[in-house]
């Protein structure tokens, strides 16, 4: 008889089960045939909210992760005499290798835990992470984002409290006009190619900015290659034309941003460019005053009988100077050759960002989508329908990775705010639990006092600071944490700043570290800058012969060359061999309308000795005792990782956890509840995830929809049930502005680069300037721009041991324009030398293109691995002939009055990966520079097979 | 298309044995007065040797199967396939071409082994064929889908089975003036023949192009990735990676040694017999090992299909330059 | 009658691979698998797959266009490789039209292969026979999945839904429609296989506004201009076919 499991009649020795795919941070459902064990095949869930049972050639492969022979399965310690990145290591046991972290960490507890850095890549457990340190009490910790995306993150959050990356997107069912700005690929890999393919199938125009067209380029409509770190003026450009034609959606400006608000304008006070306020109360936006057109005067904004005033001059009773923040944008792109002047910066010609403008804005005005959805707002007001306009735009690391991102990225937020498509049917929709205040609330560590031996931190290492004093800088001003997040230079880094962790800490600069532990993250090799230099600075000694970066801890699950460099090596599972969670703590699977999170749960047994680093968090912070693991005696309250997960609270009775789904004690209680005991085999028995749908009247306009907020404060999503309104105008950056010019109470800047610094780029409205190493670079000798994108069926560095995705993508080449590069004498496939301002270079081999912008050269991201690594063959393309472009990538940059400065954006603390500008020779040698030296495997590694066949019949071999 | 050398020196020797065989039986069935007196020395000569040349073809053939040990099914599907076709007429021949010298020994009455030599010659020329339309049956490769395959086939294997048997002949200090002359007559045959190939296959205009092969368009049409960073079989099967200039160095070679020098070699025959030996020899290892060079070239003129959706498809207007400007407009992939 | 076919939309595809790795995935360890790699982790890494996914790119800066372009067996009518097959290993069924290949019965003598116009035929070395799309028989007709899960890997996986599997001989099913309405067309019709498989053209969607449109309200209209054209069959007619 034929047993019957999810619909599925199994055969003997077959079995389904459903987890979370983890080829990419996407983290789609999927369901996976078993037979004897062993997987017969890997799809989509089609129940599951993110993926719908489609599922993309990385998360198709996932039979052959797990068949590696990089596969890292014994705790390694470097061996005595041999030297970092060398990949010469013993063999230890778990004990062993606990013992010597935990022996490290208490002392480093005991005597200054700063010293102790935690830093973790690609993962999705930052809630558990964050915690942990946390509790041991440094403020060094931050997983990816720093160096990710945090442009976008914090450019939207700090304008609209949400952000696309993957905490929204577009409306695709019913969005008519598409503008995607910047894209490869994107967290919301398969969320997006859904979108897109039902946008070619009703007809929407598709836009894409992009100096490349490839991938989802592909079939799009128009393909406008701009020139990067220019969508700011192209941003700004269509901003221009909009405003000219008047097609903007006042209304939602009036109730849904403050525009209308009233910017004080006199010169000097601890006012200016803040708004006017009528009452003196201690919150900051209620009070807010607009220009009533009805009574001529000025009145408390977001009163229900307002007629507020967009354009104007107004005079205060006490004299001063008003103008609504619409206004002063109008002022600023209002020249008459300001298209002209956005054309010539960005390359694409003003008749085209006019049409474009016009073709938006149109669309946007005349084709307004109702939907019978009653709903009340904020401030009573009730409304029969719910409307919104088909026009949505999605944007990520094209914006993102540049020093001016975080303003290009304001500029797209003003941008959508004018078009009125933010939380409506047609336009950009948030994921729960977006929206949030604009700023969050939760603010970083600011007190130098605040790190203490064997003490929790009292506030996250990370945050969202709205003004000076939430920022991590000590008496002096200097920063607190070795990364300098949330320092005077980097205010608003709300991921932190990983990028800069090894550079900061081999140069000591804030100060000397010990021990730094890194998760998930290859930064020895491609999430690194100057990758060659970083190298050298991992193999740094002092004086005395010893590291300057005394220990390094890597957990890894295979052969990276971030392993090569380790002093101990934490073997990882893998994710089919684990539990974890994605959880609305962290980053989770929500769609537009579903509050939802997902689990993982092991359906292989673990590879040799390796073991979940989450277990291993948790095992370290029993073994040091720290608190919210452990009781008020030290002593361990959960064993296992999953036991935390059910039982952990924030605080007890908080009745919130890692999992919102089955809890309470008998399961049936969402979002909120006591721990459930069977929670696991519940996620389990519903395919591995949980989602709620939000009823219709709470799904749109949740920054002011009352029923919304109440709800969410209900949930605990939210503090307070206030309405969230957009920052048009970003009085938070004025407060910072205030402060460097000395007119603001409280912490001020101490340097004269600082206040600089502050002065010009916390501009409360939207500019574009040239991106910082533009400005420092001689565009005539480097007249290339260099980027690079992601490639579809490759996750980072993760695929070059996957055996069939290295077949698909096993050597990249630098892209670039057919008829440029043939004017310089250079044919497909030559060789040739590509060298940055900073005195970098590399020698690579070239295709030619007419997909790619004239100025432009590219490639695809990561594919370049270290000879031997990975136990690929030293020979293999990868290592023979693919590379890295982070080898010319400056990690630095020279600050003015001196000094080096870390490449990144002055806002946020972005890494401005896509800034790199380099100029291209033709080599008469083919070949590629640099060659490094190969690494042996490791001889606890299986042997690479000449011969692979992959089955589950075990005759078939 | 790929060389495979097993597939060519199937072509080679077989179509060699099977033209010796030719020889053997018509000389013995149709002009017997020519052979009287060395009759035996001839059948068993001739007769080995035809056999020795089909089956090291035969044995070749193997090394071209994925899997061997059941290549006798290859016979099912004689109703349609012609490689099917060619194994059992490649069966019916060898059968003949062993039986016929075995009648011979055993003493069989000479009706009874002219019966089997004419169905010998049958099977012969019907494995010629066969083997020809196996080649000639894949339509869009136009090197081999034309009026001189089949010709082809059969006059180089004629002339090729000719040449060994005129040198095994000579070998035995039998030098027949008439069959020098047939040689000479063959091989200047296949000379031309072989030039008009060549030349038919320079001018040979597959008016297609990736545009068609794709359904787009556009006069710029270009292969920016295969789906993989690496060969595959579809990358490798089809094309034999030579320069145009190789192709002619080779064809040009071939000519020489298959059909120029033999030719040279036939015409200066000396009288005296020693001599004529060498000469002889000569000429049939020069005209083997031509013919290897040129199926050799046959398979790398063969220009498929395929090859448009890798840009491998050697275009016929980039290779002749006369063409490309006759039919400016429609551009062709260059490799 | 019936045929079976994938009808592939070059309007979605955005060349993800996703259909060719989990073809790969599904096969391999199925009834038609291994599907062999070569020095996996080597420096050449050959290996089978039944799908591969191309790119062109099409026109000049900046008028560029960028093709993706899936290509596995079409499942001809007029299947040449089978026809040419010496030994029957390769055959076209009946019912459904599914051209397939009996490893037990196929000797490797790759004859099918050069017939095949497409190059939709993979050689597996460590077999010595030749493999190809099987169009996922062994999903299609498996009771053991529920309902809407029997249709072709790579359909179910594509993650734009580019792929649409039907019978395109029954002018109802969603594959002819699409066909018909969408101006589907076939790979080398003069080839004479006559394929199954049917692509669907890239179709650009435009924005026409005009003048007055800043004064008046009409609705932005949306046309949805068909961009690649099909090619007549014209090409073969002069080939000196014997
Ligand atoms: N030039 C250039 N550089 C870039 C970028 C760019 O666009 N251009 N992008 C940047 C961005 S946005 C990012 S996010 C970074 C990403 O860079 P990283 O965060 O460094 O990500 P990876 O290098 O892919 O992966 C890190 C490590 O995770 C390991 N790993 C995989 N699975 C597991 C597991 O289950 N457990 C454990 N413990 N380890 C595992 C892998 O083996 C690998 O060594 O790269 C950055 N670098
Ligand atoms: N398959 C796959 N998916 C991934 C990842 C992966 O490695 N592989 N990584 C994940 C991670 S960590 C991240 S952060 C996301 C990132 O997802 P994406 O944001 O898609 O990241 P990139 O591939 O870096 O894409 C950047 C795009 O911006 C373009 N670009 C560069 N400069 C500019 C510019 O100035 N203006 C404009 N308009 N465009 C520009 C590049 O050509 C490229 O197409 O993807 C995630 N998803
Ligand atoms: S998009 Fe990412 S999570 Fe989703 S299937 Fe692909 S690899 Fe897995
Ligand atoms: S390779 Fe196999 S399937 Fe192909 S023709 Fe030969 S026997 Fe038939
Ligand atoms: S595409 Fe090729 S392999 Fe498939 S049926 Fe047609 S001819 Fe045969
Ligand atoms: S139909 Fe099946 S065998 Fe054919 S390409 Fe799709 S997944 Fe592969
Ligand atoms: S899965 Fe779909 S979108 Fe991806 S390459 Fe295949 S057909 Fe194209
Ligand atoms: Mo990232």
């Amino acid at each position: 008889m034929k047993k019957e499991k999810h619909g599925h009649l199994l055969e003997e020795g077959e079995d389904i089960q459903y987890t979370t795919c983890y080829m990419c941070a996407c983290r789609c459902g999927i369901k996976i045939t078993l037979k004897d064990g062993k997987i017969r095949y890997i799809q989509g869930n089609p129940a599951h909210p993110t993926n719908q049972g489609v599922i993309c050639a990385k998360g198709s492969s996932g039979i052959m992760k797990q068949l590696s022979p990089a596969r890292i399965t014994k705790p390694l310690l470097r061996k005595k005499n041999a030297q970092r990145g060398e990949a010469q290591f013993d063999e230890i046991t778990w004990d062993e290798a606990m013992d010597i972290l935990v022996t490290r960490l208490k002392k480093i507890r005991e005597e200054d835990p700063k010293k102790f850095a935690f830093f973790t890549g690609r993962d999705q457990m930052q809630a558990l992470t964050s915690y942990f340190a946390k509790q041991f009490g440094t403020p060094n910790f931050a997983a990816h984002g720093g160096f990710c995306s945090v442009n976008m993150a914090t450019g939207m959050i700090y304008s609209i409290g949400g952000s696309s990356w993957e905490f929204g997107g577009a409306d695709y069912e019913r969005t008519k006009y598409f503008l995607l700005f910047g894209v490869a690929e994107d967290h919301d890999s398969n969320p997006m190619k859904l979108g897109l393919g039902r946008m070619r199938e009703h007809g929407g125009k598709v836009v894409v900015i992009n100096p490349v067209r490839s991938g989802y380029g592909a079939i799009a409509d128009e393909w406008l290659p701009i020139k990067p770190g220019t969508d700011g003026a192209f941003i700004l450009g269509l901003i221009h034309v909009l405003l000219k034609n008047g097609l903007y959606d006042r209304d939602f400006l009036l109730s849904h941003t403050n525009a209308a608000y009233l910017v004080t304008l006199d010169e000097g006070g601890e006012d200016e460019g803040m708004f006017y306020l009528l009452h003196e109360r201690d919150m900051v936006n209620t009070q807010s005053t607009v220009w009533d057109r009805k009574t001529g005067g000025i009145r408390e904004a977001h009163l229900k009988d307002n007629d507020p005033a967009l354009l104007g001059e107004f005079k205060s009773c006490e004299g001063k100077t008003l103008k609504p923040a619409f206004q002063l944008l109008v002022e600023r792109v209002m020249e008459e050759d300001y298209l002209e002047k956005s054309a010539s910066i960005c390359g694409i010609p003003a008749k085209t960002i006019e049409r474009i403008a016009l073709e938006v804005g149109i669309t946007a005005r005349d084709n307004t989508v109702t939907l019978p959805i009653p709903w009340i707002d904020a401030w009573g007001n009730e409304h029969k329908t719910t409307t919104g306009h088909p026009v949505s735009v999605h944007a990520m690391r094209g914006l993102a990775a540049h020093s001016n991102g975080f303003q290009s990225v304001r500029a797209l937020s003003v941008l959508m705010m004018l078009l009125g498509i933010i939380d409506r049917p047609g336009g950009f929709r948030y994921k729960p639990p977006f929206p949030r205040p604009v700023p969050p609330c939760p603010k970083p560590v600011n007190k130098a006092d605040q790190i203490k031996p064997n003490t929790p931190l009292p506030a996250p290492e990370l945050g969202f600071p709205s003004m000076p004093e939430h920022l991590a800088v000590d008496e002096d001003g200097n920063p607190m944490r070795i990364d300098k997040a949330f320092s005077w230079e980097f205010p608003f880094t709300a991921h932190g700043m990983m990028q800069n962790v090894i550079t900061n800490a081999s140069k000591g600069d804030p100060y000397h570290i010990d021990t730094l532990l890194l998760f998930m993250s290859n930064m020895a090799w491609n999430s690194t800058m100057n990758t060659s230099g970083v190298m050298d600075m991992l193999r740094q000694k002092d004086k005395d012969g010893n590291y300057v970066i005394p220990f390094i801890a890597v957990s890894d699950a295979f052969f990276s060359e971030m392993v090569a460099f380790a002093d101990l090596v934490l073997p990882d599972t893998t994710y089919l061999e684990r539990h974890d969670v994605i959880s609305l703590l962290d980053r989770p699977i929500c769609d537009y309308s579903k509050a939802a999170d997902a689990i993982r749960h092991p359906i292989l047994p673990p590879k040799g000795d390796c073991r979940p680093f989450q277990q291993t968090i948790i095992d370290l912070a029993n073994a040091l005792g720290l608190p919210g693991f452990c009781d008020d005696n030290g002593k361990p309250v959960y064993k296992t990782y999953p036991e935390f997960i059910t039982n952990w609270m924030p605080s007890p009775g908080a009745n919130v956890g890692f999992l919102a789904g089955w809890r309470g004690a008998d399961g049936t209680k969402h979002m909120l509840g006591e721990p459930n005991p069977n929670q696991w085999e519940m996620y389990i028995k519903n395919k591995s995830f949980w989602e709620i749908q939000l009823e219709d009247s709470i799904k749109y306009n949740r920054t002011i929809n009352q029923g919304y907020l109440n709800w969410a404060q209900n949930m605990k999503l939210k503090r307070d049930n206030e309405p969230i309104i957009m920052h048009f105008y970003s009085e938070v950056m004025q407060r910072f502005r205030l402060a460097a010019k000395g007119q603001r109470k409280g912490r001020q800047p101490k340097t004269e680069a600082q206040k600089k610094r502050i002065l010009r780029f916390f501009d409360p409205l939207p500019f574009w300037y040239d991106p910082l190493e533009h400005e420092l670079t001689d565009k005539g000798k480097y007249n290339f721009y260099a980027i690079t994108q992601r490639p579809m069926p490759h996750y980072h560095s993760w695929d070059g041991q996957n055996a069939w995705l290295r077949q698909i993508m096993g050597q990249n080449f630098l892209y670039m324009n057919r008829a440029r590069a043939e004017e310089m004498g250079i044919n497909d496939l030559d060789w040739v030398w590509v060298e940055s301002p900073w005195g970098r270079k590399i020698k690579v081999q070239v295709k030619l293109s007419e997909a790619v912008q004239t100025d432009t050269v590219w490639t695809w991201n990561a594919m370049g691995k270290y000879p031997g690594a990975w136990n690929l063959d030293p020979e293999a393309h990868e290592a023979a002939k693919g590379f890295l472009l982070n080898h010319l990538i400056t990690e630095e940059l020279p600050q003015e009055g001196g000094g080096m400065i870390s490449n990144s954006d002055p806002v946020s603390g972005q890494a401005a990966w896509f800034d790199l500008k380099v100029r291209i020779s033709k080599s008469s040698e083919p070949g590629l520079y640099p060659v490094f030296k190969p690494i042996e495997p490791l001889p606890h590694m299986e042997k690479r097979p000449d011969i692979l066949r992959y089955t589950v019949d075990e005759r078939k071999k | 298309m790929r060389p495979e050398r097993s597939l060519v020196l199937l072509l080679v020797l077989a179509g060699a044995g099977q033209g010796i065989f030719v020889f053997l039986a018509v000389m013995d069935i149709f002009v017997p007065h020519l052979i009287d007196g060395v009759r035996p020395a001839v059948i068993y000569s001739l007769g080995a040797s035809s056999l020795a040349f089909t089956f090291a073809g035969m044995a070749a053939s193997l090394f071209h199967l994925g899997n061997p040990q059941r290549g006798w099914k290859a016979v099912l599907r004689w109703q349609s396939s012609w490689l099917s076709r060619e194994a059992v007429s490649m069966g019916l021949f060898s059968a003949a071409a062993a039986l016929y010298p075995l009648l011979y020994f055993i003493k069989a009455p000479g009706g009874i082994r002219a019966m089997v030599g004419i169905a010998g010659i049958c099977a012969a020329i019907a494995l010629y064929i066969s083997s020809a339309m196996l080649y000639a049956r894949i339509r869009f490769i136009r090197e081999w889908s034309n009026k001189l395959t089949i010709p082809n086939f059969i006059i180089f294997g004629l002339t090729s089975g000719g040449a060994v048997s005129y040198a095994i002949l000579c070998l035995m200090g039998i030098n027949y003036a008439a069959l020098r002359e047939i040689m000479i007559v063959l091989g200047a045959g296949s000379l031309i023949l072989k030039t008009f190939a060549f030349i038919f296959n320079k001018n040979v205009y597959v008016p297609t192009n990736i545009k068609n092969a794709l359904v787009m368009n556009d006069p710029n049409i270009r292969l920016m990735s295969t789906g993989t960073s690496y060969e595959h079989y579809n990358t490798k099967e089809y094309s034999s990676g030579l320069s145009d200039a190789q192709i002619r160095s080779i064809q040009i070679t071939s000519l020489f040694l298959a059909f120029i020098i033999p030719l040279i070699l036939w015409m200066a025959v000396p009288a005296r017999p020693d001599a004529a030996k060498i000469f002889a020899i000569l000429a049939a290892l020069s005209m083997i090992a031509g013919l290897l060079i040129e199926r050799r070239l046959f398979f790398i003129e063969g220009n498929h299909l395929q090859n448009l959706y890798y840009s491998r498809f050697r275009g016929n207007a980039a290779r002749n330059p006369l063409l490309s400007k006759a039919k400016k407009g429609t551009p062709v992939p260059v490799k | 009658m019936s045929q079976l076919a994938l009808v592939i939309d070059l309007n979605k595809c955005v060349g993800c691979h996703a259909c060719a790795t989990n073809c790969k995935a599904w096969n391999t360890a199925g009834e038609f698998g291994p599907l062999t790699d070569k020095e996996p982790y080597g420096k050449q890494p050959e290996g089978v797959w039944f799908n591969r996914v191309q790119t062109y790119e099409v026109g000049k800066y900046p008028k560029t266009e960028v093709i993706n372009f899936p290509k596995s067996c079409m499942h001809c009518k007029n299947a040449p490789c089978v026809e040419v097959c010496p030994t029957g290993a390769s055959y076209k069924r009946e019912e459904d039209g599914i051209v397939l290949v009996n490893y037990a019965d196929c000797i490797g003598c790759k004859y099918c292969s050069w017939a095949c116009p497409y190059g939709c035929r993979e050689f597996d070395e460590h077999d010595g026979v030749m493999k190809k799309c099987v169009l996922c028989v062994n999903r299609i007709y498996n009771e053991n999945l529920p309902e809407e899960e029997r249709k072709p890997a790579c359909v179910l996986a594509c993650p734009t839904r580019a792929r649409i599997f039907g019978d395109i001989d029954d002018p109802e099913s969603e594959a002819s429609r699409a066909i018909r309405e969408k101006h589907g067309y076939k790979l080398l019709p003069e080839a004479g296989a006559d394929p199954s498989t049917h692509y669907l053209p890239q179709r650009k969607v435009k924005v026409e506004l005009d003048e007055d449109e800043l004064y008046v309200k009409p609705l932005a209209i949306v046309t949805i201009e068909k961009k690649i054209t099909s090619y007549k069959e014209q090409i073969f007619d002069d080939f000196m076919s014997p």
